[in-house]
């Protein structure tokens, strides 16, 4: 608990760092012009700095939530499919249908994202062991990706794959407050909702028959988990585009700080993951001019090793 | 005067046949029967995880409408696996679910079962023997009125499956009662009552003595005394029958 406390001054740091750097250009313009230098921090950088705050967070929380639910450290949104199925769900909506509003395409990404861990449920089950679970997600992610090129390569704009690739990889740049409003309210809302559910998800680490002996639903939880994640992560992705590994490493890093409890690893893996992709998208911010890099591509490059570390380590547990 | 728990019609479709059971303060009861027979439902029944009863009481209060704080004092339940998914202390299990405050029941469990040099352990990082005592000490401290107990001596070696008799007879004497779910025929003895399942029923209630001579228990498991043990019945020719 003494480690989520220290996590919230890091977080104001990281946040206050985000928003403000590169410094530079703020003072120019204030020195010129401090009206335009306030609008700069108020229209561009703030919507960019809560979307990264609130979608590491979001990220972070329901990782730690599936993990604790499916009792399994590799269940994550983006290995067990959602965000692919999120993206699915944005791009028919945009580029087929024609959707525009930043409401019903968050609508649209929640929508898959549902279904992607409905379809998830129905090929591994609860409980799942974890090679089952991650091939039904691979199987999951797969087809949800192969989908969407589909949909784009069929889609009425030629220039649908070109202009959908920076969203797709996941990106922060140029998204607007009412589109950051329409991305955090949804997973504010769930946020709260799967916090409250913490103590629950610690005694799932009993099983669910020990939990349903304790007075709790375990089935229930299950499907409000589900949908809680699945909305908040959808709407996410549908304004910022599916961003991999945040989700599954930040709940690591939330049950270290919390005695291994998967309930109370929930808001601890918030923060970490809030940190850690307000450092990957301030990291793209910072780096030499030129061609700017999704930071959806910077998390799944840092991202890779730390998932092959985590299987390692399961598969020496395994042996002990 | 009431009985400790009363259970009326506990079915599970497709594994249990209607059974009532009553269970009086202070017994020790063992549940044998073959594989498949039923044990671990009429367990999960009693503890309402699974199926439906028309009447399912512990202390005078339904153990489906009671509010879930009242809940572990009235009944715990300890499943037959011994899986703990995440790295949780030895200490942190045994005090899941009960208040913070109750640092001292947690203490007296681990000299109990003698898991106090474990305590700061990893669960996960356990022997399975010594997972099933931290499991049986999360059991025991809310201090449930009736304790459902899924094959809770195996995994267990000959000391621990004595002290574990010893220990279960004196939670008795202090007016709950156990329920367990055997393997071992052998190990009935040490209760004071049994009952045998078969094919989804409930097929006899016994004190151990009788129990052991009844041609029910020979039948529901196949097998013939044969001086002091016992010896399986040869199976059907499978080819002799139409």
């Amino acid at each position: 608990m003494k480690g989520t406390v220290a996590l919230a001054p890091m977080l104001l740091l990281a946040a206050m760092a985000h928003l403000l750097l590169p410094l530079g250009p703020i003072l120019e313009l204030h020195r010129t012009d401090p009206g335009v230098a306030t609008l700069l921090l108020t229209e561009l950088r703030l919507p960019r700095t809560m979307l990264t705050l609130g979608y590491g967070a979001v990220l972070g929380l329901t990782g730690a939530a599936l993990q604790a639910l499916f009792a399994n450290p590799l269940a994550s949104p983006d290995i067990t499919g959602s965000s692919s199925g999120a993206a699915l769900g944005a791009v028919v909506g945009s580029y087929w249908l024609g959707v525009s509003s930043p409401l019903a395409l968050a609508a649209w990404g929640g929508g898959g994202a549902l279904l992607a861990l409905g379809l998830l449920l129905l090929l591994a089950g609860r409980r799942a062991t974890g090679p089952t679970l991650l091939l039904a997600g691979l199987a999951i992610s797969l087809a949800a990706g192969a989908a969407t090129s589909l949909v784009l390569a069929l889609a009425p704009s030629p220039f649908a794959f070109y202009d959908s690739f920076e969203w797709l990889m996941g990106t922060f740049v140029d998204r607007s407050l009412p589109q950051a409003a329409v991305a955090l309210l949804p997973a504010a809302v769930c946020s709260a909702l799967l916090l409250r559910r913490s103590r629950a998800l610690d005694v799932m680490a009993l099983g669910d028959d020990v939990a349903a002996s304790l007075g709790y639903r375990p089935r229930q939880l299950g499907v409000e988990v589900i949908v809680l994640s699945a909305v908040a992560v959808g709407a996410c992705v549908s304004v910022c585009g599916a961003i991999g590994f945040v989700g599954l490493i930040a709940p690591f890093v939330g049950r270290l700080m919390s005695g291994g409890h998967p309930g109370r690893a929930l808001l601890p893996s918030s923060a970490i993951g809030a940190l850690l992709l307000l450092l990957a998208d301030l990291a793209v911010r910072l780096a030499p001019a030129g061609r700017t890099i999704p930071v959806g591509v910077l998390t799944t490059v840092v991202g890779t090793p730390l998932f092959v570390w985590i299987l390692l380590s399961m598969r020496q547990r395994q042996a002990a | 005067m009431t009985s400790l728990m009363n259970v009326k019609a506990a079915t599970v479709p497709g594994r249990l046949n209607a059974t009532d059971i009553l269970v009086e303060a202070g017994q020790l009861i063992a549940l044998i029967g073959p594989n498949g027979s039923g044990k671990t439902s009429l367990l999960r029944a009693c503890a309402a995880i699974d199926g439906n009863a028309t009447a399912l009481e512990v202390a005078g209060e339904d153990l489906r409408t009671v509010p879930p704080a009242r809940r572990p004092r009235l009944l715990s339940y300890v499943p037959a696996s011994r899986d703990v998914v995440w790295p949780i202390s030895v200490r942190d299990i045994v005090g899941l679910g009960l208040p913070n405050s109750a640092s001292d029941r947690v203490d007296d469990l681990l000299d109990l079962l003698e898991l106090r040099s474990l305590a700061d352990r990893p669960a996960d990082r356990l022997s399975t023997g010594e997972r099933a005592r931290v499991l049986l000490a999360r059991a025991l401290a809310p201090c449930p009125h009736v304790l459902l107990l899924d094959e809770p001596l195996s995994n267990l070696d000959p000391y621990w499956v004595l002290r574990l008799l010893e220990l279960l007879r004196g939670i008795a004497d202090q007016g709950a009662a156990v329920i367990a779910a055997l393997h071992d025929i052998e190990r009935i003895g040490a209760f004071d009552r049994v009952l045998l399942m078969n094919q989804g029923a409930l097929v006899a209630d016994l004190r151990p003595e009788a129990m052991t001579s009844s041609p029910l228990l020979a039948d529901a498991f196949r097998l013939d005394r044969s001086g002091q043990g016992w010896t399986f019945r040869q199976p059907a020719d499978p080819r002799s029958s139409p």
